[in-house]
């Protein structure tokens, strides 16, 4: 046990500044099955659940273009190393709206019996949406916000919720996320 | 291949260990100057040039060679569309400064990159495809040099990139599109191992082929794959991988279909050793950002015909 525990030891002396391993107990009820609660990170970073029709908001990453920040928390499972995709589907055609992103993420900040992601930006999927090459069109379309999970057990749930991207005021971010991104 | 070989003299002439290349008969060159790249330090320049010539007709390119001196990390070309911080006129370098703020070439298209210091890329088109420019248009080329802990660089820094006109043919040539994509929020720490970070970039309004691709990202990177995906974002099969950070292959020759609607898959795998130390400030963590010795990227380039639109997936 102290073998496997000795790099993270050793880091921690020698890094000064290494974070702390998270906590990793199972989480929730073992004979239940995995439970879900879509969210998606406002301007401020802060999640929040997602009900039917909300508004997810289309955020300016550090290079260029929009993502929206969503996806998960979760109860009955492996919180840590969990991995979740999430992308938003065009309720009209079926197809994708935006691209997927899929990362792993620890799901040990607990809210309401649910575990968020440790991090906020890094652990939430980051969907690239803007701009759009298909001409789709993502600001204001309905859209499904497409969530699945899976942890270290491979015990896993998807999650679907109805959302509608939105720019909030940004005058940019309505054009190049509109369906003539090449016009901006 | 001979003659090229001939032509990339190293060590003959100029600076020790710098690359030579002769001009394109037809076409263009476009050439960085020597410069130092100190001990314990990474280098990134922009160089600024116009496509030579006048008038509209476009210039079609169909033979691309690009020669790095030994220790680069990367060299891009870019067409210049909007001007944040950084700009200048033909002949302009940019060194450091804005030219390490990606936010600054947002949305300018690219043209070409090569990630083989001390190698050359040779890299002739398929037949009816060709690279379009036009005379007067600007481009800014892109070096990085790394001469530090990941990464070392025994002469000086400098890049050369010739491109060649297309035979004249009684067809219009298909026009070479390309595809930048990049992950912006990554974070690697110390421990971590075979933790990976995935998208989707979709740019097949129509149908298209790719034919070539090359991964980029830094140290901890220990797998880049690329997959073709469809129209639902679901991968499909893997035409790239690469297992080696500092000489990712640029795979040409490819002849990958994409469907309506689909675009490509990439993942970028990652580990760190538990003493290692990215970014002190930073819990030792490796984040987004162009530095090789503290930062992160998982960025993907992708070169396709038809060309649809200037495509990037942030």
């Amino acid at each position: 046990m102290l073998l496997r525990r000795l790099p993270a030891l050793l880091c921690a002396a020698a890094c000064g500044q290494a974070r702390p391993p998270p906590t990793c107990e199972f989480a929730g009820d073992a004979a239940q099955p995995v439970q879900l609660e879509a969210f998606a990170l406002d301007a401020s970073g802060a999640p929040a659940v997602l009900r039917e029709g909300d508004a997810v908001l289309l955020q300016r990453p550090p290079q260029g273009g929009y993502v929206i920040y969503a996806g998960v928390a979760a109860r009955n499972l492996e919180p840590c190393g969990v991995t979740v995709t999430a992308y938003l589907i065009d309720r009209a055609t079926g197809n994708a709206l935006t691209n997927l992103d899929q990362r792993r993420a620890d799901l040990t900040s607990q809210s309401n019996g649910y575990g968020f992601p440790a991090q906020s930006y890094t652990q939430t999927p980051n969907i690239p949406a803007c701009p759009d090459a298909l001409h789709a069109g993502v600001v204001g379309r309905a859209a499904i916000l497409h969530a699945e999970l899976t942890d270290a057990r491979s015990r896993g749930a998807t999650i679907e919720v109805g959302v509608i991207a939105s720019c909030a005021s940004d005058a940019r971010c309505a054009c190049l996320c509109g369906p003539n991104p090449s016009q901006c | 291949m001979k003659r090229l070989a001939l032509l990339l003299l190293m060590g003959a002439c100029g600076g020790a260990h710098d690359v030579q290349l002769a001009p394109p008969k037809e076409g263009f060159q476009l050439a960085t100057d020597a410069f130092a790249v100190p001990l314990g330090q990474e280098v990134q320049r922009c160089y600024f040039f116009r496509v030579p010539g006048s008038g509209t007709d476009p210039l079609w390119v169909s033979h691309i060679v690009a020669a790095v001196n030994a220790g680069s990390h990367h060299m891009n070309v870019f067409r210049v569309r909007s001007i944040v911080a950084l700009d200048g006129e033909d002949g302009t370098v940019v060194d450091g400064g804005e030219c390490w703020k990606s936010g600054n070439w947002a949305d300018w298209p690219l043209v070409m990159n090569s990630q083989e210091g001390g190698q050359i890329v040779d890299w002739t088109l398929p037949d009816g495809v060709a690279h379009r420019f036009t005379p007067g248009e600007k481009l800014m080329l892109q070096s990085h040099f790394v001469n530090a802990a990941t990464q070392k660089t025994p002469g000086r820094g400098k890049a050369i990139v010739n491109f060649e006109r297309a035979a004249a043919g009684a067809a219009t040539p298909m026009e070479l599109g390309t595809v930048f994509a990049t992950d912006q929020n990554i974070r690697i720490c110390p421990g971590d191992q075979g933790v990976a970070f995935a998208q989707t970039c979709r740019f097949a309004r129509q149908p298209v082929t790719v034919l070539a691709a090359n991964g980029h990202f830094h140290s901890r990177g220990v797998k880049f794959e690329m997959f073709a995906s469809d129209a639902q974002n679901q991968a499909g099969a893997q035409f790239y991988v690469s297992n080696a950070w500092n000489d990712p292959p640029f795979l040409r020759g490819l002849a990958v279909p994409i469907a309506q609607g689909g675009g490509v898959f990439f993942r970028c795998t990652y580990s760190m050793a538990a003493g290692a130390c990215a970014d002190p400030n930073d819990h030792c963590c490796a984040t987004f950002g162009p530095h090789v010795e503290t930062q992160e990227h998982c960025n993907a380039f992708v070169y396709y015909y038809p060309k649809l639109d200037d495509a990037t997936c942030f």
